[in-house]
């Protein structure tokens, strides 16, 4: 009888002990890339994927790290600090069928050169008016929104969105759910929700040291 | 013996009638139809669109009452001192107001254009979202045709067991807020 609670004792020391850790750069990579994790979603309208995917602060701030090999501990802290009063996420477009002669996504549906050149001023300066997170009942818009230049080399485009707020106990942080809203009129893909539970992106593996750099 | 032989051709007879069947149901193509007013305006993404426009119509509409307001106010204040001014004045204000009206005629048209070109862009995107799950929606359940009725449609009749509507209609509203 008295076994049992030993028992118990060393079942719970086996199911921590099998708690997840991340020690490679692929196996991080992958875990934010397994849409079970509840970091990446992904719609498909009018021949077009859109994917956003949350990159969370752990992650940034380890990509940074990874360019300052002297930074002490305290300095890595700082820089998980700083990370952790926002939000980031990358959208990708990409073309489902090739469109045109080059496939780009940014030619799909244009017709002329007055509507490329719109096109790349939305693209490039306008795309946060488009683009907005609600968390609980507040709304936020990007504070931050860049496209990554291909320059050709791939049909798909990346936009880097960051939302944030000075105050540290605001609703971005706190709330259940962030819905991540494309209002899409630039590729007629209509509204698009995205949304995130912060249970499941909160729950990245603790990651310990990593190696063997990939792309992402 | 001539009972067991008679009672095995009944047997493949039958067999072969059950397989014919069978292959019949399914190679014939399967086809279904939905109302599309229906699903147009039940859609979640439609009502959001249509809210999203009349908020920002409702801000336009703001603009232009306020344009509107300050032409009234110049046009009654001319009327006020039309008896003190002197006909080269007159000539003047009137010319102002004028061209006041017109800026607002302007501006009123160009944001009409603005507010249809917008809205057709949103609304296009939510039909397109209800394409894109319908074709998703009829390669799952292996549906050789979807045809959507309109009241100009070419449809006069179909059996309302071949109705997908509101199946159409849950999935759709279902994966419009995406959880996962």
């Amino acid at each position: 009888m008295n076994k049992f609670p030993l028992l118990w004792i060393a079942m719970l020391a086996t199911m921590l002990a099998c708690k997840p850790e991340i020690r490679t750069e692929a196996e991080l990579y992958q875990w934010i890339n397994d849409p079970e994790n509840g970091f990446v979603q992904t719609r498909k309208v009018n021949d077009l994927s859109i994917t956003v995917k949350y990159l969370p602060a752990a992650f940034l701030a380890y990509k940074e790290g990874r360019n300052m090999p002297r930074a002490t501990q305290k300095e890595r802290d700082s820089l998980l600090n700083y990370y952790s009063h926002s939000r980031t996420f990358l959208m990708t477009i990409k073309p489902e069928v090739a469109s045109g002669a080059s496939g780009d996504v940014i030619y799909q549906g244009i017709g002329n050169y007055q509507e490329y050149q719109q096109r790349v001023m939305q693209l490039n300066f306008h795309l946060g008016e488009y683009l907005s997170l609600h968390a609980g009942k507040q709304l936020f818009v990007p504070s931050l929104s860049t496209m990554e230049n291909t320059y050709g080399v791939t049909e798909l485009r990346n936009f880097y969105l960051v939302f944030s707020d000075t105050d540290a106990h605001t609703s971005l942080l706190t709330e259940n759910e962030l819905d991540f809203t494309f209002q899409d009129e630039i590729f007629n893909t209509g509204i698009s929700h995205f949304v995130f539970q912060k249970k499941k992106i909160e729950a990245l593996p603790k990651m310990t040291e990593l190696t063997t750099p990939t792309a992402l | 013996m001539m009972y067991k032989i008679l009672l095995l051709i009944n047997f493949i007879l039958l067999s072969v009638c059950l397989g014919f069947c069978v292959w019949l149901k399914q190679t014939s193509p399967k086809i279904a139809y939905v109302r599309s007013a229906v699903v147009v305006d039940g859609f979640q993404g439609v009502k959001e669109v249509r809210a999203a426009f009349h908020q920002k119509e409702s801000q336009w509409q703001s603009e232009i009452d306020t344009l509107s307001a300050r032409l009234n106010q110049s046009v009654q204040q001319y009327s006020q001192e039309s008896s003190r001014l002197s006909e080269t004045e007159k000539e003047q204000r009137k010319l102002m107001l004028t061209n006041q009206q017109a800026e607002l005629q302007k501006h009123q048209s160009a944001v009409q254009q603005k507010a249809t070109e917008q809205e057709d862009k949103l609304l296009q995107g939510a039909l397109n979202q209800i394409n894109q799950y319908v074709k998703e929606y009829a390669e799952q359940q292996g549906y050789a045709m979807v045809l959507g009725t309109t009241q100009s449609g070419n449809i006069l009749y179909a059996n309302e067991a071949v109705d997908i509507t509101d199946e159409v209609l849950k999935g759709l509203n279902q994966g419009y807020h995406s959880h996962e």
